[in-house]
Protein backbone atom coordinates (compact mmCIF):
# COMPACT_ATOMS: atom_id res chain seq x y z
CA UNK A 1 0.00 0.00 0.00
CA UNK A 2 1.43 3.15 -1.04
CA UNK A 3 1.29 5.88 2.18
CA UNK A 4 1.41 9.33 0.93
CA UNK A 5 2.63 11.96 3.04
CA UNK A 6 0.82 15.18 3.74
CA UNK A 7 3.27 17.08 1.77
CA UNK A 8 2.28 15.73 -1.37
CA UNK A 9 -0.84 17.51 -0.74
CA UNK A 10 0.97 20.77 -0.56
CA UNK A 11 0.59 21.99 -4.50
CA UNK A 12 -3.09 21.88 -4.16
CA UNK A 13 -3.42 23.80 -0.77
CA UNK A 14 -4.49 27.44 -0.76
CA UNK A 15 -1.89 29.85 -0.11
CA UNK A 16 -3.59 31.23 3.02
CA UNK A 17 -3.07 27.48 4.25
CA UNK A 18 0.07 27.28 3.54
CA UNK A 19 1.05 30.48 5.07
CA UNK A 20 -0.61 29.09 8.07
CA UNK A 21 1.57 25.87 7.89
CA UNK A 22 5.04 28.09 7.09
CA UNK A 23 4.01 29.86 10.53
CA UNK A 24 4.45 27.13 12.54
CA UNK A 25 7.93 26.28 11.18
CA UNK A 26 6.66 23.47 8.54
CA UNK A 27 9.44 23.76 5.74
CA UNK A 28 7.74 21.83 3.28
CA UNK A 29 4.97 24.38 3.08
CA UNK A 30 7.52 26.90 3.14
CA UNK A 31 8.89 25.52 0.20
CA UNK A 32 5.76 25.45 -1.92
CA UNK A 33 5.42 28.59 -1.03
CA UNK A 34 8.54 29.50 -2.45
CA UNK A 35 8.17 27.05 -5.61
CA UNK A 36 4.91 29.33 -6.25
CA UNK A 37 5.84 32.93 -5.46
CA UNK A 38 9.55 33.20 -6.63
CA UNK A 39 8.74 34.08 -10.28
CA UNK A 40 6.94 37.21 -9.02
CA UNK A 41 9.50 38.09 -6.77
CA UNK A 42 12.36 37.56 -9.86
CA UNK A 43 10.29 40.13 -12.19
CA UNK A 44 9.26 42.21 -9.73
CA UNK A 45 13.11 42.22 -8.63
CA UNK A 46 14.41 42.25 -12.52
CA UNK A 47 12.33 45.43 -12.83
CA UNK A 48 13.63 46.89 -10.22
CA UNK A 49 17.25 46.47 -11.26
CA UNK A 50 17.93 45.39 -15.15
CA UNK A 51 20.41 43.12 -13.59
CA UNK A 52 19.28 39.15 -13.38
CA UNK A 53 21.90 37.74 -11.42
CA UNK A 54 21.18 40.82 -8.91
CA UNK A 55 17.82 40.26 -9.30
CA UNK A 56 18.23 36.65 -8.15
CA UNK A 57 20.09 37.39 -5.21
CA UNK A 58 17.85 40.02 -3.60
CA UNK A 59 14.90 38.03 -4.39
CA UNK A 60 16.53 35.02 -2.56
CA UNK A 61 17.19 38.13 0.62
CA UNK A 62 13.19 38.41 0.14
CA UNK A 63 12.57 34.99 0.03
CA UNK A 64 14.69 34.70 3.41
CA UNK A 65 13.76 37.26 4.73
CA UNK A 66 9.80 35.51 4.14
CA UNK A 67 11.05 32.43 6.07
CA UNK A 68 12.48 34.66 8.94
CA UNK A 69 9.50 36.58 9.67
CA UNK A 70 6.66 34.71 8.61
CA UNK A 71 5.92 34.57 11.89
CA UNK A 72 5.01 38.24 12.13
CA UNK A 73 2.60 38.28 9.46
CA UNK A 74 -1.00 38.25 11.05
CA UNK A 75 -3.07 37.24 8.48
CA UNK A 76 -1.80 34.36 6.24
CA UNK A 77 -4.38 35.96 3.45
CA UNK A 78 -2.09 39.43 3.83
CA UNK A 79 0.60 37.24 2.35
CA UNK A 80 0.59 38.63 -0.90
CA UNK A 81 0.90 42.32 -0.18
CA UNK A 82 3.61 41.76 3.09
CA UNK A 83 5.41 39.85 0.43
CA UNK A 84 5.66 42.99 -1.84
CA UNK A 85 6.88 45.23 0.88
CA UNK A 86 9.31 42.86 1.90
CA UNK A 87 10.58 42.96 -1.68
CA UNK A 88 10.57 46.55 -1.55
CA UNK A 89 12.56 46.83 1.94
CA UNK A 90 15.58 44.72 0.14
CA UNK A 91 15.93 46.53 -2.56
CA UNK A 92 15.26 50.22 -0.34
CA UNK A 93 18.01 48.84 1.66
CA UNK A 94 20.34 47.75 -1.37
CA UNK A 95 19.82 51.43 -2.79
CA UNK A 96 20.83 52.74 0.78
CA UNK A 97 24.21 50.75 0.80
CA UNK A 98 25.08 50.53 -2.37
CA UNK A 99 24.16 54.98 -2.83
CA UNK A 100 21.60 54.84 -4.93
CA UNK A 101 22.69 58.03 -7.79
CA UNK A 102 25.91 55.83 -8.48
CA UNK A 103 23.89 52.85 -8.83
CA UNK A 104 21.46 54.36 -11.13
CA UNK A 105 24.24 55.41 -13.40
CA UNK A 106 25.92 52.40 -13.57
CA UNK A 107 22.62 50.42 -14.78
CA UNK A 108 22.65 52.58 -17.59
CA UNK A 109 22.55 49.83 -20.34
CA UNK A 110 25.88 48.80 -19.16
CA UNK A 111 24.50 45.77 -17.47
CA UNK A 112 22.09 44.30 -19.40
CA UNK A 113 21.17 40.61 -19.20
CA UNK A 114 22.86 39.67 -22.75
CA UNK A 115 22.22 35.69 -21.87
CA UNK A 116 18.42 36.78 -21.56
CA UNK A 117 16.69 36.52 -25.08
CA UNK A 118 16.34 40.12 -26.40
CA UNK A 119 12.51 41.28 -25.88
CA UNK A 120 10.03 42.82 -24.21
CA UNK A 121 11.35 42.40 -20.88
CA UNK A 122 14.86 43.51 -21.75
CA UNK A 123 13.54 46.46 -23.22
CA UNK A 124 11.44 47.09 -20.89
CA UNK A 125 14.19 47.43 -18.12
CA UNK A 126 16.53 49.16 -19.83
CA UNK A 127 13.93 51.93 -19.90
CA UNK A 128 13.54 51.39 -16.69
CA UNK A 129 17.14 51.78 -15.54
CA UNK A 130 16.96 55.53 -16.70
CA UNK A 131 14.82 56.50 -14.56
CA UNK A 132 15.82 57.56 -10.77
CA UNK A 133 15.88 54.81 -8.60
CA UNK A 134 12.70 55.62 -6.26
CA UNK A 135 10.78 57.10 -9.39
CA UNK A 136 11.45 53.45 -10.94
CA UNK A 137 10.27 51.72 -7.87
CA UNK A 138 6.73 53.64 -7.75
CA UNK A 139 6.53 52.98 -11.56
CA UNK A 140 7.26 48.97 -11.16
CA UNK A 141 4.97 48.67 -8.24
CA UNK A 142 2.25 50.34 -10.07
CA UNK A 143 1.91 48.91 -13.43
CA UNK A 144 4.17 45.65 -12.53
CA UNK A 145 2.45 44.33 -9.57
CA UNK A 146 -0.90 46.58 -10.02
CA UNK A 147 -0.63 48.47 -6.79
CA UNK A 148 -2.59 51.57 -5.45
CA UNK A 149 -1.17 54.81 -4.94
CA UNK A 150 -1.85 54.47 -1.35
CA UNK A 151 -0.42 50.66 -0.83
CA UNK A 152 2.76 52.24 -2.67
CA UNK A 153 3.03 55.01 -0.37
CA UNK A 154 2.24 52.40 2.80
CA UNK A 155 4.77 50.18 1.49
CA UNK A 156 7.43 52.58 0.74
CA UNK A 157 7.29 54.81 3.25
CA UNK A 158 7.10 57.86 0.76
CA UNK A 159 4.56 61.04 1.12
CA UNK A 160 1.00 60.12 -1.26
CA UNK A 161 2.04 63.14 -3.60
CA UNK A 162 5.18 61.89 -3.76
CA UNK A 163 4.36 58.82 -5.23
CA UNK A 164 1.50 60.26 -7.58
CA UNK A 165 4.14 62.40 -8.72
CA UNK A 166 6.45 59.69 -9.53
CA UNK A 167 4.43 57.89 -11.03
CA UNK A 168 3.00 60.16 -13.36
CA UNK A 169 6.68 62.04 -14.64
CA UNK A 170 8.10 58.22 -14.53
CA UNK A 171 5.15 56.67 -16.77
CA UNK A 172 5.54 60.00 -18.77
CA UNK A 173 9.65 59.85 -19.29
CA UNK A 174 9.35 55.68 -19.77
CA UNK A 175 6.70 56.84 -22.72
CA UNK A 176 9.26 58.83 -23.95
CA UNK A 177 12.41 56.70 -23.53
CA UNK A 178 10.56 53.77 -25.30
CA UNK A 179 8.75 55.91 -27.95
CA UNK A 180 12.24 56.71 -28.69
CA UNK A 181 13.32 52.95 -29.00
CA UNK A 182 10.17 52.32 -31.24
CA UNK A 183 11.71 55.14 -33.72
CA UNK A 184 14.87 52.34 -34.19
CA UNK A 185 12.98 49.82 -33.76
CA UNK A 186 14.32 48.19 -30.67
CA UNK A 187 11.27 47.97 -29.05
CA UNK A 188 7.75 46.52 -29.88
CA UNK A 189 5.02 48.26 -28.01
CA UNK A 190 2.33 47.16 -29.59
CA UNK B 1 -13.03 58.09 -5.25
CA UNK B 2 -11.55 58.80 -8.68
CA UNK B 3 -9.71 55.35 -9.93
CA UNK B 4 -5.98 55.84 -10.39
CA UNK B 5 -5.23 56.13 -14.26
CA UNK B 6 -2.74 54.08 -15.71
CA UNK B 7 -1.45 54.41 -18.87
CA UNK B 8 -2.86 51.83 -21.15
CA UNK B 9 -0.14 50.45 -23.40
CA UNK B 10 2.52 50.53 -20.77
CA UNK B 11 -0.06 48.58 -18.62
CA UNK B 12 0.12 45.83 -21.48
CA UNK B 13 4.09 46.33 -21.75
CA UNK B 14 4.54 45.16 -18.35
CA UNK B 15 2.06 42.48 -18.54
CA UNK B 16 3.72 41.18 -21.53
CA UNK B 17 7.44 41.86 -20.12
CA UNK B 18 6.34 39.35 -17.42
CA UNK B 19 8.26 35.99 -17.60
CA UNK B 20 7.44 32.50 -15.54
CA UNK B 21 10.73 31.41 -14.19
CA UNK B 22 11.74 28.13 -13.57
CA UNK B 23 11.53 27.60 -9.98
CA UNK B 24 13.91 24.71 -8.88
CA UNK B 25 17.15 26.04 -8.51
CA UNK B 26 16.44 28.85 -6.58
CA UNK B 27 13.71 26.60 -4.53
CA UNK B 28 16.92 24.68 -3.37
CA UNK B 29 18.69 27.39 -2.84
CA UNK B 30 16.11 28.81 -0.39
CA UNK B 31 15.63 25.69 1.23
CA UNK B 32 19.37 25.30 1.67
CA UNK B 33 19.90 28.51 3.50
CA UNK B 34 16.92 27.84 5.72
CA UNK B 35 18.27 24.90 6.59
CA UNK B 36 22.00 26.36 7.19
CA UNK B 37 20.21 28.50 9.70
CA UNK B 38 18.45 26.03 11.56
CA UNK B 39 21.75 23.90 11.77
CA UNK B 40 23.79 27.32 12.68
CA UNK B 41 20.66 28.33 15.52
CA UNK B 42 20.57 24.52 17.11
CA UNK B 43 24.66 24.46 17.13
CA UNK B 44 24.56 27.86 18.73
CA UNK B 45 22.12 27.10 20.78
CA UNK B 46 23.92 24.17 22.16
CA UNK B 47 27.19 26.23 22.71
CA UNK B 48 25.37 28.37 24.90
CA UNK B 49 23.49 25.82 26.75
CA UNK B 50 27.42 23.99 27.21
CA UNK B 51 28.32 27.67 28.56
CA UNK B 52 25.55 27.73 30.65
CA UNK B 53 25.93 24.90 32.14
CA UNK B 54 29.58 25.08 32.97
CA UNK B 55 29.01 28.51 34.23
CA UNK B 56 26.55 27.06 36.59
CA UNK B 57 28.51 24.71 37.54
CA UNK B 58 31.71 26.41 37.75
CA UNK B 59 29.12 29.11 40.19
CA UNK B 60 26.75 26.73 42.10
CA UNK B 61 28.43 23.32 42.56
CA UNK B 62 30.57 23.66 45.80
CA UNK B 63 26.91 26.06 47.48
CA UNK B 64 24.79 23.09 45.93
CA UNK B 65 27.14 20.24 47.15
CA UNK B 66 27.39 21.75 50.57
CA UNK B 67 23.44 22.32 50.79
CA UNK B 68 22.62 18.96 49.92
CA UNK B 69 24.89 17.95 52.46
CA UNK B 70 23.23 20.20 55.28
CA UNK B 71 20.00 19.01 54.30
CA UNK B 72 21.41 15.39 54.59
CA UNK B 73 22.64 15.83 58.06
CA UNK B 74 19.24 17.88 59.22
CA UNK B 75 16.74 15.00 57.43
CA UNK B 76 18.73 12.35 59.80
CA UNK B 77 18.93 13.64 62.78
CA UNK B 78 17.31 11.68 65.61
CA UNK B 79 13.68 13.74 66.76
CA UNK B 80 13.84 12.16 70.29
CA UNK B 81 17.04 11.92 72.03
CA UNK B 82 17.38 8.25 72.41
CA UNK B 83 20.82 7.71 73.95
CA UNK B 84 23.64 5.44 72.49
CA UNK B 85 21.99 1.85 73.42
CA UNK B 86 20.08 -1.00 71.78
CA UNK B 87 17.17 1.45 71.77
CA UNK B 88 18.53 4.27 69.70
CA UNK B 89 19.48 1.52 67.19
CA UNK B 90 16.67 0.04 67.44
CA UNK B 91 14.64 3.01 66.54
CA UNK B 92 16.81 4.66 64.62
CA UNK B 93 15.25 3.82 61.10
CA UNK B 94 11.76 5.56 62.04
CA UNK B 95 13.71 8.37 64.89
CA UNK B 96 14.39 10.91 62.08
CA UNK B 97 12.30 13.88 60.31
CA UNK B 98 13.27 11.82 56.92
CA UNK B 99 11.26 8.84 57.67
CA UNK B 100 8.50 10.74 59.19
CA UNK B 101 8.15 12.82 56.15
CA UNK B 102 7.82 9.56 54.02
CA UNK B 103 5.59 8.41 56.38
CA UNK B 104 3.59 11.46 56.67
CA UNK B 105 2.95 11.49 52.65
CA UNK B 106 2.25 7.55 52.21
CA UNK B 107 -0.59 8.56 54.83
CA UNK B 108 -2.00 11.89 53.00
CA UNK B 109 -1.83 9.55 49.66
CA UNK B 110 -3.38 6.94 51.52
CA UNK B 111 -5.92 9.76 53.32
CA UNK B 112 -6.95 10.99 49.75
CA UNK B 113 -7.24 7.60 48.13
CA UNK B 114 -9.82 7.17 50.62
CA UNK B 115 -11.78 9.89 50.28
CA UNK B 116 -12.08 10.75 46.77
CA UNK B 117 -11.31 7.26 45.41
CA UNK B 118 -8.61 8.69 43.49
CA UNK B 119 -4.86 8.19 43.61
CA UNK B 120 -2.97 11.36 43.20
CA UNK B 121 0.17 9.20 41.53
CA UNK B 122 -0.51 7.90 38.19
Amino acid sequence: MVVSKAQDYYPDCPEAFLVSLARTGDRSAFEELVRRRQSQVRNLMRRFCNDPTLADDLAQQVLMKVWLNIRQLKKPSAFNAWLKKLAVNVWLHYLRKNDALRGAGELQGTELPRTESPGIGLDLDRALSQLEPHIRMCVVLSYNEGMSHREIAEATGMPLGTVKTHIRNGAQRLQEILSAYDGQEEVKTS
Amino acid sequence: MMAEFRDPNLESLFAEAKRDYEGEAITAQVMAQTRNRLVSKAVGGALLGLIALLIARYVFAVPLLDFAILLSQFITNPLIDLGEGWLALAFMPINNIASISVALGKLSLMAWKRLTGTSLLR
